[in-house]
């Protein structure tokens, strides 16, 4: 059974498509809350946060704006963001500066799919330990210092690389991406 | 968020890493093979690992028995499941999504399904308190689960002190210090928990917590029972039991302990406590279960000891009972009606001695000629390096003038119990008669101990200088218990 019509059913309240999604899914966001959560429990609370937002918004999720893939990613960093704020005791990540400096075109859905594809290839070709600490950054939105932490690198060179990462992003956009 | 956050966002993790190449096949399990490694490895039976934890730059291991990962991920789905299924028919909880708000949800339904760990709760609620607010973050919290839906943390804040968390049902308590199971003492809280053991005893669960005590600027380790399925947590009378580190640190630097001190020396519950038969075996010293509480099994060999003697009609068999700071050692006493006095008796293991003649080297009137209600021992310092542990004895005294109550200071310090005070200190008990209990004989008002509050620490408080005794203080100097008069 295809996402979308696991999706048709949960719209029906199905709880076995639901449980099929889980079961599907369940791997893949242990694998993401793992790349940033070091507990069992911090972990378990993490997937069922995501599968709770997941059952929440099914109402909502609409797969010709994003696969239920991604979207079920996207879910699960938000939560393991929101899971990292509480270990840091209600500590707010830093907001992250709007960086790029550039209007890309989000509304067209093909610019939209050519720009992410861009990103995608690009953060891809980063040398470790760049693109994890990229990730760090603009996936879980975690700040410099925690980064610096957890990479075992001064902050000073977490921003240097952040600074040059981006800065080549930019470029690569400009050069090939789809801008307003 | 950026703008470049909510695009990357849109973008799969493991297709983000570079992980796709090594993603298998299987779409049922979107997964990479490291991981498919790591979750299938663990075998179906249980394992026994055993996990590191810092802090101070020192570590100590714990051991545990983890489930599968698969058992694990069974669990979290099956309460996920049951989580949403049971919000969906929610209203109330329908339209939450803060991680704040489904906490209190899953307090809401926690009596139908665990959804939120107790773990998670307490978290919450700790991270509610407003010095977390404030900003200061340098907290912790050492938890422990006796059930399903009841558990407890012991939460230190910025500052150091520590309050007890119990959340059962969804509902948070705070304590700030512990009271016995059977008596109407005060202890005060650990101020670490590294491990614990919930086992039961004559039908009541109980937390064998391996903890540390910080006692005047000294810390040491401990094992602490707590009752922990009344309606508050209750200590066991044998409080926080030292564990002794020589038997356990082969070097030479047991002297100052930390749990965490010694990687290579480390202690973990299973090494210091056991479960037995009669009670428990902690750090070697065998206690046994009575009445719900825990007693050292050398009292009963006292009791039997007693309880042999050819003149029992005329014993009062132990009117009072304490035991060493290390509980090596007990004491408790009988009285003896046809000779008018009370015996000390002496215990450890199996071995029972008794100081029936002359029991203090005070002389004749030190002899306890009534009945002993209470005794307890203390470490007295005088902050020149002069430590002394202490028997303190509340009794009558019987005098040809009546029955009056006093307290009694012995020096348990070496073997024999001596006596540190001159004479004893005789309670004024104008300061405690309320009119209700005074027995007047002709013009004499008789004071027993037994018509007003028999427990020791009405008369008699522990200070850092030394002890407070019916009002006065008493410190150590040159051996003796005096009277501090620099104060008056």
């Amino acid at each position: 059974m295809t996402d979308q019509e696991l999706l048709g059913r949960m719209h029906l309240d199905d709880q076995k498509a639901f449980e099929a999604i889980m079961n599907k899914y369940r791997r893949y966001v242990e694998y993401i809350v793992g790349r940033m959560l070091n507990t069992e429990s911090d972990k378990e609370e993490a997937v069922m946060d995501t599968f709770y937002n997941v059952w929440n918004k099914r109402n909502v999720i609409d797969l010709n704006k994003m696969s239920l893939k991604s979207y079920i990613s996207m879910t699960a960093s938000s939560c393991t963001v929101d899971k990292l704020r509480r270990i840091t005791k209600g500590k707010p990540v830093d907001p992250i500066e709007d960086d790029l400096e550039l209007d890309l075109d989000l509304e067209d859905e093909t610019a939209r799919r050519i720009n992410l594809d861009i990103i995608k290839r690009v953060v891809q070709a980063m040398p470790s330990p760049d693109r994890e600490i990229f990730i760090d950054r603009y996936y879980f939105e975690l700040d410099v210092k925690e980064i610096a932490r957890r990479r075992n690198v001064a902050e000073k060179k977490v921003w240097n690389i952040l600074s040059r990462r981006k800065n080549k992003l930019r470029k690569e956009l400009i050069k090939e991406g789809v801008t307003l | 968020m950026s703008k470049l956050t909510e695009l990357m966002k849109q973008i799969p993790l493991d297709e983000l890493m570079g992980d796709t190449d090594r993603v298998t096949n299987d779409t049922e399990n979107n997964i990479t093979e490291r991981k498919i490694t790591q979750t299938t490895a663990a075998p179906e039976m249980n394992i026994e690992s055993t996990r590191t934890i810092k802090r101070s730059g020192a570590y100590v291991k714990r051991s545990g028995v983890l489930v599968s990962a698969a058992a694990i991920a069974i669990v979290v789905l099956g309460s996920a499941f049951a989580y949403l299924m049971l919000s969906k028919n929610s209203p109330e909880i329908s339209s939450f999504s803060s991680s704040s708000e489904s906490a209190q949800v899953s307090s809401q339904t926690s009596s139908h399904i665990q959804v939120r760990s107790n773990k998670a709760i307490l978290e919450e609620y700790v991270d509610s308190k407003p010095e977390h607010t404030e900003g200061n973050y340098e907290s912790s919290l050492d938890h422990f689960d006796v059930d399903a839906s009841c558990g407890y943390a012991l939460y230190r804040d910025g500052a150091g002190k520590c309050t007890l968390l119990k959340v059962s049902g969804g509902k948070v308590t705070e304590y700030s210090e512990l009271k016995g199971i059977n008596d109407g003492r005060k202890y005060e809280l650990p101020y670490y928990m590294y491990e614990s053991q919930i086992f039961e005893m004559g039908g009541s669960k109980y937390a064998a917590l391996l903890t540390e005590i910080i006692n005047d600027d000294e810390y040491y380790p401990a094992v602490t029972i707590l009752k922990v399925d009344g309606e508050e947590p209750a200590c066991a009378s044998i409080g926080h039991c030292r564990v002794t580190m020589e038997k356990y640190c082969k070097g030479n630097e047991y002297a100052e302990f930390d749990v965490n001190k010694y990687p290579t020396r480390v202690i973990s519950l299973k090494d210091v406590f056991k479960v037995t038969d009669s009670g428990v075996t902690i750090d070697g010293i065998d206690y046994s279960s009575e009445n719900g509480d825990l007693i050292p099994a050398y009292r009963v060999e006292m009791e039997k000891f007693i309880n042999h003697k050819t003149d029992h009609e005329k014993l009062e068999i132990m009117s009072a009972f304490a035991f060493t700071n290390d509980y090596k050692y007990g004491y408790g006493a009988y009285y003896d009606r046809s000779a008018g006095r009370s015996v000390l008796c002496k215990a450890s293991g199996q071995t029972v001695v008794e100081y029936p003649d002359k029991l203090f080297t005070g002389g004749s009137d030190m002899c306890i000629t009534g009945r002993i209600y209470n005794m307890q021992s203390y470490t007295v310092a005088n902050g020149d390096g002069e430590t002394k542990e202490l028997l303190v004895i509340l009794a009558d005294k019987v005098t040809n003038g009546g029955i009056a109550p006093m307290i009694v200071v012995l020096d348990i310090t070496s073997e024999s119990p001596v006596a540190v005070m001159s004479e004893p200190v005789m309670i004024d008990m104008t300061h405690y008669d309320k009119g209700a209990q005074t027995i007047k004989d002709g013009d004499t008002v008789i004071y027993q101990v037994s018509k007003f509050d028999d427990t020791i620490w009405t008369y008699l408080q522990t200070t850092d200088k030394g002890l407070r005794i019916d009002g006065k203080l008493y410190i150590i100097k040159n051996g003796k218990l005096i009277e501090d008069r620099s104060s008056v």
